[in-house]
Formats: C-alpha cells, structure tokens, sequence
C-alpha cells in the first residue's frame, strides 16, 4: 500500500517523523559504496567504516534508506533496484530494531530534484548516531547485498 | 626537506571535471602526504550521488582544514590514514591498526568529532569534540601508529 505523504516543515523539508505505514518488519536498507569499504589488519581484510552511518548535517538531517516493502510493492526486484555501479553493496535492518534503538524510521521521497535519479521508495533514519550506536547498528545488520570480500564489522 | 605538492580542485561540483586552477601547498616532505593528497584529490571529484542518495563531494574548505590538522597530529614518519567520505561535503580520518582504531570525523573546519580505541581498553573507546586544539589526538595518533612492540616496551 502506497505510504502517505510524510510531514514537511515550511520549506518542504520533511521532518524527522516515524511513519505509520512502514511496518515492524520491513526491510530498511543502506546502500554501500566502494567509498565506504577500509582495511583493518585486526581482521586482516577489508571490512565497512563508521562513516556509513553518517547523516547528512542539514536540517532536519537524517540517515538515507531505501524501503524494502515500497520496492518491491511496486514490482521491482529490491537487490537490482539498490545495485548498480558504483553502490555496490547494501546492508539491511528491520524496522522495529532501529526503533528499538530509539531512532525514528521515515518516508522521504526523493523527486524532480536537480542531477539526482527519482527515488519514491526513499526513508530517512533520525536519532542520536553516536560511535556506540553506530556500533550496535553493525550488529544489527545483514548483509542485503554482500560486497566480496568485506566484513560488516 | 622542502616538497612541493598540487592538488587540483575542480571550480565547481558537477558530474564532469573540468580543468581546473591548481593549489600548490608547500609543506614538509612527510611519508603520509602523498597518499593522503591522492585520497583527498578523489574525494573531491566524486559524484553527486556518489552512495547512492544524494552524496556531494568532499569540499574544499574540510580538505584544507584536514591536511591542517594532519600536520599537527602526524609525524612525518606517521602512516597515512585511510579517508572516507560523508554525505555533506564532511570526510572521516580514519587509522585501524594492530593497536586500536582512531576516527576522526571533520563535520567541518574547526568542528572535529574524534573516536579513540585501545585493544586493551575495554570499553567502547573515547569520544571527543573538538575545535582547535588536537593535542590529545596528537597522543592518539602515536598510540595507534607505533609498532605493537615498541608500544608494550613503552608501557613496561
């Protein structure tokens, strides 16, 4: 089911919200780039950097994710959708963890914005992203679209 | 020693680099400058986009600011770090070593977000927000970067 507009600011900004229709169990997922991939000589390979939880620093500010569940409502294959070059891996939680960490899971579609693709299956993750957070997202996670070779943590 | 290195800095964010006015630093012929600079001349070139949301080039003013602070934090022996970019035009200086791993995430000039961890320490590591003064992260940087062996000698 198509989600409902989410709640803009009044420069059309959407604001940090938890949307009803995204559901417990749906699929959040985070797309990985090769810029995100570091070595790390204590696992002795190439594993994800912090950084991939990162929000933007601009108001209202939160964590880019695709929508699993929007994704693939709308017929498409998810895995595709959220890969191609140069994303080339995604991780992927379940809603109801993230709440669980007290982060707010929202729908933010990306349309007609200038030198970006559409995306109408965009979320936002808000909250506090501190380094231990950030730690505990790497537990939570799995991989959605493995990149060969690297470790989630 | 006296090196010179360019960096050349595209004039404007768009998806193809034109040529470009070149910034020509003089700095100290440091070991981790080089790849540092290579790093950072990629950094600044990405795509808007470039993780697959809405991602924009590292700017200028944080990769100044960061090769500053790399100068008073580093030696000139200090391995160089890995980086990686953020979404805002913000990059992170990351070293993960045998001996810990130390982040530090330049949100902008002069607002610096530093994550220290020990393999000894049991805890979840240090955090610190910094401004200007990078002395303590200075301590870190050799923590991390010495050998594991002079390190134990070290704290013998």
């Amino acid at each position: 089911m198509p989600l409902n507009p989410p709640p803009r600011d009044a420069n059309g900004v959407v604001i940090p919200h938890d949307h009803e229709g995204i559901l417990p169990n749906d699929g959040i997922i985070r797309r990985a780039s090769k810029q995100h991939v570091i070595f790390d000589p204590k696992i002795e390979g190439n594993r994800l950097s912090s950084s991939l939880f990162e929000p933007s620093s601009g108001h209202n500010g939160g964590l880019s994710v695709d929508l699993q569940s929007q994704i693939e409502e709308a017929g498409l294959i998810a895995t595709d959708f959220v890969t191609n070059p140069p994303f080339i891996g995604s991780i992927r939680f379940i809603a109801c963890q993230l709440r669980e960490e007290g982060f707010k899971v929202g729908y933010d579609p990306i349309l007609n914005q200038p030198n970006l693709q559409d995306n109408p299956y965009h979320g936002e993750v808000w909250g506090n992203f501190s380094k231990a957070k950030k730690k505990r997202l790497f537990q939570l996670c799995s991989w959605f679209v493995p990149i060969e070779k690297v470790s989630i943590q | 020693m006296i090196a010179s290195n360019t960096i050349q800095f595209p004039s404007k964010a768009s998806k193809k680099i034109e040529p470009s006015p070149r910034i020509t630093l003089s700095e100290k012929n440091n070991v981790w400058q080089e790849k540092t600079i290579k790093r950072l001349e990629e950094l600044i070139r990405l795509e808007i986009g470039w993780d697959g949301y809405q991602g924009i080039a590292v700017s200028l003013e944080n990769v100044l600011f960061t090769l500053n602070m790399l100068e008073k934090i580093c030696k000139w022996n200090t391995e160089a770090p890995q980086i990686v970019p953020g979404y805002s035009g913000d990059l992170q200086v990351e070293w993960h070593t045998l001996n810990g791993d130390l982040e530090l995430h330049v949100e902008k000039p002069n607002k610096v977000n530093a994550w220290f961890w020990h393999v000894k320490d049991d805890s979840e590591g240090e955090e610190l927000q910094l401004k200007n003064d990078f002395s303590k992260v200075a301590e870190w940087v050799k923590a991390i970067t010495e050998s594991p062996v002079a390190a134990e000698s070290a704290a013998a």
